[in-house]
């Protein structure tokens, strides 16, 4: 039986083509619309939470919490921080850093300057990180006699060194009244927990200690394994300094979690957004549909009183009917789910973001348009179910 | 076979009813071949829409078989047409996107019957009507005479108990007319077929068993 509404169906599509194709046209139209902009804004969202990733989402920053009178006279040391990759075994890398103040002497120029401390983790905590010329501070500089350091990218511009003629790599600099050697000269990052560094002058942070006379440690930078549980990892480190020294409450700095989640709360904004415009020009699309079914029902009234007359059943002429506009909408949908995610891949070839169809998408428009022939093909199918036998026979 | 008793239709327009039918007593008998004569405006359109199941009497009793049809479902009915009853149409109605085969087995699709069965039943009633050379031409590919008997062998091939003719020849000029008429009396003799024939052409009239006249929806 089925089967033979389905022949039927088509061949009564095939037959009226110029509407057929009109009607697919809008239902192509309109899903399309609606999954391209869907895709789109997809594409775009992981586009951009990419981008984040690729500044850090793996990337937690901590600092002891000075909200807490008892933190007093605790503090992150040295040694406990570089030991943390042991003791929480989804920390990859842990870059300690001290910050402070001071004055060069450079090619005859004095000024002040930041001074961060770091060792040899840093590149390995921040994607950002890349070296404009020379080497970086390794496990090997071992030479107490030589202290070297690293010039930030906006410290190149500095007085002294913007026009400094010899060679920087291997000149030396006076800092606070210290003798140091330039080693290299760093890219400017936008990595934001570090971009400090740009108008720093890094020193390898036990030379800073050991000069500064201090061992406070000012800050954590911490990159954890990819798919761990931020939340846990974060957890793991609080307990594991509250453990090392007594009293010590460490804080995570929470900025970069909090603007990956308010950038996903804003694409499913934007993907809801684009579902409701979209859907509306769906709705255009799916109105053409009961429009041209409206029109076949009125069109094949004798076609239906004659079937009445030799047995068809009220429900066999819905389902020809309602199956018409089912068949109808599902192939517009294909077509358009088609063009839509078509136009979304150009869309982000143009933007070179990175392509890629969600299974989402294609549920969306399968689902969709299996509905749109439903919703709007009932009606005119029940219409023609409804009519008189009698008064259908008599059109001429 | 067929028992009408005190068949009474009347449509209402607005507040006033219009009866149509007044209270119609009528007996057909398996292998009858009746006539119902009657001008237009008579009722006789109204009482082959009875007959044939597709319209229902206001009060009255209708006996198809023993059964009476008043409270049958629309489903119900639908069946009973399929099964029960043959319709030939003054123009017709053929299905003008099928062939004639495909138009004469239509009405077997709704028995949920075999493509192949089908189709063999449908050929097989295509030659006794005499077009079995026709079978995969399409309506608009015949004359008006072989359009009709394309009709008689779609309203023939569910071997229903009555076939209900509605000015069959109304259509067709007077030699092809005739032929018609020739196969429905054939039909009548050879097959038994009961067959009630609505018609205001003495002529056809003449030519049946039986003849009844409608006049301001009663019988004569």
């Amino acid at each position: 039986m089925f089967s033979i509404y389905f022949t039927e169906a088509f061949r009564n599509l095939y037959t009226a083509k110029q509407r057929t194709l009109l009607a697919l046209l809008g239902i192509i139209i309109g899903i399309g619309a609606m999954i391209g902009q869907v895709s789109i804004s997809m594409i775009k969202g992981a586009e951009t939470l990419r981008e984040f990733s690729q500044m850090g989402t793996d990337v937690m920053v901590f600092r002891k919490d000075y909200s807490d009178d008892e933190n007093d006279n605790t503090q992150i040391s040295l040694i406990e921080a570089l030991e943390l990759p042991r003791y929480v075994p989804s920390v990859i890398a842990v870059a300690p850093m001290m910050d402070s103040q001071g004055e060069y002497h450079f090619a005859g120029e004095t000024n002040w300057v930041d001074i961060l401390g770091v060792n040899t983790s840093l590149p390995a905590v921040s994607k950002g990180f890349q070296l404009e010329e020379g080497r970086f501070f390794s496990d090997l500089d071992r030479d107490d006699n030589l202290s070297y350091v690293v010039i930030g990218c906006e410290t190149r511009e500095w007085p002294g060194f913007k026009d400094f003629q010899g060679k920087l790599l291997g000149a030396e600099i006076k800092l606070n009244g210290y003798i140091y050697v330039i080693i290299g000269v760093l890219k400017c990052t936008e990595d934001n927990f570090i971009d400090e560094i740009n108008w720093s002058i890094l020193l390898p942070i036990s030379t800073m200690q050991r000069q500064f006379q201090s061992t406070k440690v000012n800050r954590l930078v911490v990159r954890r394994v990819a798919n761990s549980n931020h939340l846990l990892v974060s957890a793991q480190i609080k307990q594991y300094f509250a453990k090392r020294v007594k009293g010590l409450k460490v804080k995570r700095l929470e900025w970069i979690d909090n603007w990956i989640k308010r950038e996903k709360k804003e694409v499913r904004r934007m993907t809801l957004l684009s579902v409701a415009i979209g859907g509306l020009s769906l709705l255009a699309g799916s109105i053409g549909i009961m429009n041209v079914m409206l029109t076949a029902v009125i069109e094949r009234r004798r076609e239906i009183g004659i079937l009445r007359a030799i047995g068809a059943r009220q429900r066999d002429i819905r389902w020809q009917f309602l199956l018409e506009a089912i068949i109808l909408s599902l192939i517009g949908g294909l077509l358009g789910s088609g063009l839509g995610i078509a136009s979304s891949y150009l869309i982000a070839w143009w933007n070179e973001w990175q392509f890629f169809v969600s299974y989402q998408v294609l549920l969306l428009g399968v689902g969709v348009s299996w509905g749109v022939g439903i919703f709007f093909g009932f009606y005119p199918a029940y219409k023609a179910a409804k009519l008189d036998p009698i008064v259908a026979l008599r059109t001429e | 076979m067929i028992k009408l008793r005190n068949i009474a239709k009347s449509y209402s327009f607005g507040q006033t009813p219009l009866p149509v039918l007044r209270g119609i007593d009528l007996d057909i008998q398996a292998g009858d071949l009746l006539a119902v004569m009657g001008a237009s405006g008579s009722g006789k359109s109204t009482l082959m829409n009875i007959l044939g199941l597709l319209d229902r009497p206001t009060s009255g009793q209708y006996l198809l078989e023993g059964k009476e049809i008043r409270h049958y479902s629309d489903d119900e009915l639908s069946i009973l047409r399929n099964q029960k009853i043959g319709f030939v149409f003054q123009s017709f109605h053929l299905l003008p996107r099928l062939t004639a085969l495909a138009n004469v087995g239509y009405p077997l699709i709704y028995r949920n019957l075999p493509r192949k069965d089908i189709e063999k039943r449908a050929q097989a009633m295509l030659e006794k009507v005499g077009l079995a050379d026709r079978a995969k031409h399409r309506p608009n590919e015949l004359s008006g005479g072989q359009q009709q008997r394309v009709a008689i062998a779609r309203a023939l091939v569910g071997k229903p108990s009555l076939l209900l003719a509605d000015e069959p020849t109304g259509a067709l000029d007077s030699r092809v007319g005739k032929e018609i008429l020739d196969l429905f009396v054939t039909l009548n003799q050879t097959e038994g077929i009961t067959i009630v024939i609505i018609t205001h052409d003495p002529n056809i009239a003449n030519r049946c068993k039986r003849c009844v006249v409608m006049e301001d929806g009663l019988l004569k």
